[in-house]
């Protein structure tokens, strides 16, 4: 579903991806891992066109979305949850919740969106009217999720979805994800805990430096030593 | 003496809508773009001089006129924004570029102005006649109207900025641009609309306060001054601060010229300014965030 060849990225003169490669299917949950700083943000933004890459092709369903404008994404079936949740500060949660169906095309379904996530996500109901900055940052990003899922995307990229949570909120962000998942759509996103990834994901890509350096499925990647050593800080596993 | 002083409050009440309109409109400029638009004060000008030419030129009425000349300043502002200002904004040193860019269109237009329709103060009849005489106090209808006319606008806008689709992509942009794009919102052309929108609100108070003062050239420049007050009193960017502020500032104008003299107006407005960016840096609804 989507396909990134050979992607790389600069900003001004500082080039912070080389040569990424990276797939998801259809209905995959899909981990980006690697330190901080390691560009693994910066594949969302190539993705979702706030950091245009120099060199390599971004393909989602067989569309050439390389250059396509970010506005334009929405309509094409992917969203992107920004790191840090990005509410916006003055709005309450449910005006937050319905510029998720700002596009044409998801305002036409926004009435049973809404409903669908009311389900999903309680503190919709029980918060919607309150000022999106008044709530934890659990919370918010419930919202922030919510409010990416309204134009009912095939595809849901989450930037950091669990940081700064508190460990309970991390289990409940997990839970969620997999409701989402189950109900068909496609979430890539990222993290540092390599536990917590594979809690969820069916893949995972380790990224150091703005490079791949490893890619697989579930566990058996933790036994590989390149993990072990950019992650796990087991400096003698590698030589 | 307390006749007088409530006559001043009416006065202040009246410069202050003046006031709290300009605010509104440069607000909302600088909220969705970031961009102090310097040529402000020019959109408030070409206003005037679109409904003077419209009325005692053309002898359109004076509720068509002011329909069609904000539809002017509208669609001029638009085509500045998108052609002058926002191929700025992509560029590394924006934030002063666009300053000179705006000083630039703002002399641009005055002497454009000057060119076309010389440097005479032209005046413009009264919308309507007559006098209000109440417990003592005689207020010319004119003078009502501006109040009137500026509060519906301004309540027009806020139910805009509420209410509809355009509304939500401003708040959004103004809010937060790059999560607003990641939405779908067109921040760019939300932005050239919105500078428009507050062009359009600049010249239109150009309009209902021409037949008070006269339409020349320059007739911006005071009142742009005021507005970038009206705009830092109140909390960049923030629309409510804005028609507070501007309120506030005329109402504390005229009172302190009743106690002391006319001479003092401007000295009086930017101590009260000072005094409070001394206390609130970030005005009186401005996000105290953004300053920590």
């Amino acid at each position: 579903m989507l396909e990134i060849r050979g992607v790389c990225v600069r900003y001004g003169a500082t080039q912070v991806l080389w040569d990424i490669d990276l797939s998801v299917s259809e209905g995959e949950v899909v981990a980006v891992m690697g330190p901080n700083g390691s560009g693994k943000s910066t594949i969302f933004k190539a993705v979702m066109g706030l950091a245009p890459p120099f060199a390599g092709a971004i393909s989602f369903r067989g569309e050439d979305i390389t250059r396509l404008p970010v506005e334009k994404h929405v309509a094409r079936g992917i969203a992107l949850v920004l790191e840090r949740r990005r509410l916006f500060p003055t709005m309450t949660v449910r005006e937050n919740v319905l510029m998720g169906a700002f596009h044409p095309q998801a305002a036409k379904g926004a009435d049973e969106a809404l409903r669908w996530l009311q389900g999903l996500f309680p503190v919709l109901r029980e918060r919607g009217g309150q000022i999106a900055e008044s709530l934890s940052g659990g919370e918010q990003q419930m919202v922030a999720i919510a409010r990416g899922l309204m134009s009912r995307p095939r595809l849901l990229i989450l930037d950091e979805p669990f940081l700064g949570l508190a460990p309970k909120m991390v289990a409940q962000v997990v839970d969620l994800i997999r409701a989402v998942n189950a109900e068909g759509i496609a979430v890539l996103f990222n993290e540092q805990n390599v536990r917590t990834s594979f809690s969820i994901a069916d893949r995972g890509y380790v990224i150091e430096s703005g490079r791949n350096v490893v890619d697989g499925t579930g566990l058996g990647m933790l036994e590989h030593p390149d993990i072990r050593r950019v992650y796990l800080g087991e400096q003698g596993a590698a030589p | 003496m307390s006749g007088q002083l409530i006559e001043q409050i009416v006065n202040g009440v009246i410069l202050g809508a003046i006031y709290a309109l300009m605010g509104a409109g440069l607000t909302l400029i600088y909220g969705t773009m970031r961009v102090l638009n310097f040529a402000y004060g020019e959109f408030y000008m070409l206003g005037g001089y679109a409904f003077l030419l419209l009325t005692s030129g053309a002898e359109t009425p004076w509720p068509l006129a002011l329909v069609l000349a904000a539809i002017l300043v509208f669609a001029f502002a638009a085509v500045t924004a998108a052609g002058v200002v926002q191929p700025l904004l992509a560029r590394p040193g924006w934030d002063f570029s666009t300053i000179a860019a705006t000083l630039g269109i703002s002399i641009a237009m005055q002497n454009a102005a000057l060119a076309i329709w010389g440097e005479r103060f032209q005046s413009v009849p009264y919308m309507v006649d007559g006098t209000l005489e109440v417990a003592g106090l005689y207020i010319p209808y004119q003078r009502l109207l501006i109040v009137a006319a500026a509060a519906v606008l301004i309540a027009g806008t806020a139910a805009i900025l509420s209410f509809t689709r355009f509304g939500r992509a401003v708040r959004a942009t103004a809010q937060d641009r790059e999560a607003a794009r990641v939405l779908g919102v067109p921040a760019d052309r939300t932005s050239i609309l919105a500078f428009a929108f507050g062009s359009a609100l600049a010249a239109l108070a150009g309009m209902i306060l021409a037949p008070i003062y006269a339409v020349s050239p320059w007739m911006g420049v005071p009142l742009a001054l005021k507005a970038f007050a009206v705009v830092v009193l109140g909390g960049l960017g923030s629309f409510r601060g804005a028609v507070v502020a501007g309120l506030l500032l005329g109402i504390v104008e005229a009172v302190g010229v009743a106690l002391t003299s006319s001479e003092w107006r401007e000295a009086i407005a930017f101590a009260v300014l000072i005094a409070v960016i001394w206390v609130r840096p970030w005005g009186l609804y401005g996000m105290e965030r953004l300053v920590r």
